[in-house]
């Protein structure tokens, strides 16, 4: 308990950091994802093609592997983000890829029939897809995107591997200098599993929401 | 056709209209006119090219050849000095305004209510008051006898109630002429009626109607005129009451035998 009390400022600060860079991270690769989505199911072969590659290789790759690409290897060719800028950048580039097939497959499940009564009643594409379209994928993308966030948050332990003091960093800094591992441990586990629940009971409170008022009928 | 709607200048002129989709020719050469307040009937068996035709006129489909016309305008064409320029499809929205369309599929809006669904557009293309056009959505409910549903989602509703709700939609911009496309295939024939009781109101009122049908009944009952395709092009025409009643080609004979069955 002591080398927790001692510790609870780090433990403190490095939870913090895990959020504000899971928000950061999330916030990017969600609107990024969302716009290459509509890219490639409008832009045709040319950009969906590079875009699936794109996504194919980074939800393949390892997060570790990506996060000391980042780390070890930008700099060589003079790109230098230091850990934090390497880890959110990582993290980046993989959940981009992984929004991307989020919102792709919401962007299907729109019933394209509708653009034919949007373009006779004289709306635009930009209107079509701003009042008609995205309210669609939004609805239809939510619980799969909670899922993958609520699922996503715990993988941000791996940043500690690029000398990011997040809470698994501390943890195991704190180990070093105290013999109690097990209760360290704990302490570490709560941590994502408090994070991880929040994101789970908004995941569950949007996707009833959204299932009750739209649920039957988004295509029919 | 009644006397008064022959004298009147045509509203729509297809003249030589060609389109194909994927090395097929759809429609090889199609021209009628349509005077305003006449109700046109286009009949004929899947593949005939109703549909597509249909779409051609309000450049859902962009003919590859012929013109259509639109109150003495070629529509999909502007003339910029000695020569004609296709339009782009931001500057056909302007024309498919005027032209109401629905959909054998409803295709309603399925995140926004049947009040939402009607004053969507009214709204955000023609850049009007959301409480001017509720005002107007709300006596078209009325009209379509849809008063009750005003806050119902569309899979609320069954599927005549959701097509009487897309017919408000599409009347709630005002359309001088509008187009049908099979509106009552998709329903239970419980549910026909009362769609098509809503069309014969407004083909009563006086609205420009241009209907790809095989309610026999109703082209009979309702259509100034009947286009009879096969094959990408007009096989036979006239008034219902003659081509309907005695078909001059076997393919007409064939067709009204397999649909009156």
């Amino acid at each position: 308990m002591d080398v927790f009390i001692a510790q609870f400022p780090r433990f403190l600060d490095a939870t913090w950091l895990t959020i504000w860079m899971f928000v950061l991270v999330t916030t990017v690769s969600t609107l990024i994802g969302a716009t290459l989505a509509v890219l490639a199911e409008w832009a045709g072969k040319p950009v969906s093609l590079p875009l699936s590659v794109y996504s194919w290789v980074f939800r393949g790759l390892p997060e570790l592997i990506v996060l000391l690409g980042c780390y070890l290897a930008l700099p060589a060719i003079g790109l230098d983000l230091g850990s934090v800028g390497s880890a959110i950048l990582g993290f980046t580039l993989v959940g981009i890829a992984f929004q991307l097939e989020i919102f792709r497959a919401g962007l299907n499940a729109v019933d394209k029939r509708i653009l034919e009564a949007t373009r006779a009643l004289g709306m635009s594409w930009w209107l079509t897809m701003r009042r008609v379209v995205l309210p669609q994928v939004i609805r239809i993308a939510m619980p799969a995107w909670a899922t993958f966030l609520a699922g996503n948050v715990k993988i941000f332990a791996v940043a500690s591997a690029v000398a990011v003091t997040e809470v698994m960093a501390v943890t195991r800094q704190a180990i070093a200098v105290s013999d109690q591992p097990f209760f360290l441990i704990m302490v570490a586990a709560s941590i994502y599993a408090a994070i991880a629940s929040i994101l789970m009971v908004l995941e569950a409170v949007l996707s009833r929401r959204f299932s009750t008022r739209y649920g039957l009928g988004l295509r029919r | 056709m009644t006397i008064a709607a022959a004298e009147k200048s045509p509203i729509l002129e297809v003249h030589g209209v060609v389109k194909r989709l994927g090395g097929v020719d759809i429609l090889k050469g199609i021209n009628f006119t349509v005077a305003e307040g006449s109700v046109v009937a286009i009949i004929g068996a899947s593949g005939s090219g109703k549909s597509t035709l249909l779409r051609c006129l309000n450049m859902l489909i962009v003919p590859d050849d012929g013109e259509i016309v639109w109150k003495g305008q070629r529509v999909g064409w502007v003339q910029k000095g000695s020569t004609w320029v296709r339009q782009k499809e931001k500057e056909l929205l302007g024309y498919r305004t005027q032209v109401g369309m629905v959909f054998q599929s409803f295709n309603l809006f399925p995140q926004m209510t049947a009040l939402e669904n009607i004053i969507e557009a009214p709204m955000t293309v023609l850049g009007r008051k959301r409480s001017e056009i509720e005002e107007e959505a709300h006596a078209l409910l009325r009209k379509v006898r849809l008063s009750h549903r005003v806050k119902a989602y569309p899979h609320q509703m069954s599927g005549g109630e959701q097509q009487r709700v897309a017919i408000a939609r599409a009347l709630a911009m005002k359309p001088k002429a509008m187009l049908f496309d099979e509106v009552t295939s998709a329903l239970d024939p419980e549910l026909k009626g009362e769609v098509l009781t809503v069309m014969r109101e407004l083909a009563a009122e006086g609205m420009t109607m241009i209907l790809v049908s095989h309610e026999m009944g109703f082209v009979r009952h309702v259509a100034d005129e009947v286009l009879f395709m096969h094959q990408g092009i007009v096989k036979e025409r006239g008034n219902p009451s003659d081509v309907l009643v005695n078909p001059a080609s076997a393919e007409l004979q064939a067709f009204l035998q397999r649909v009156t069955d």
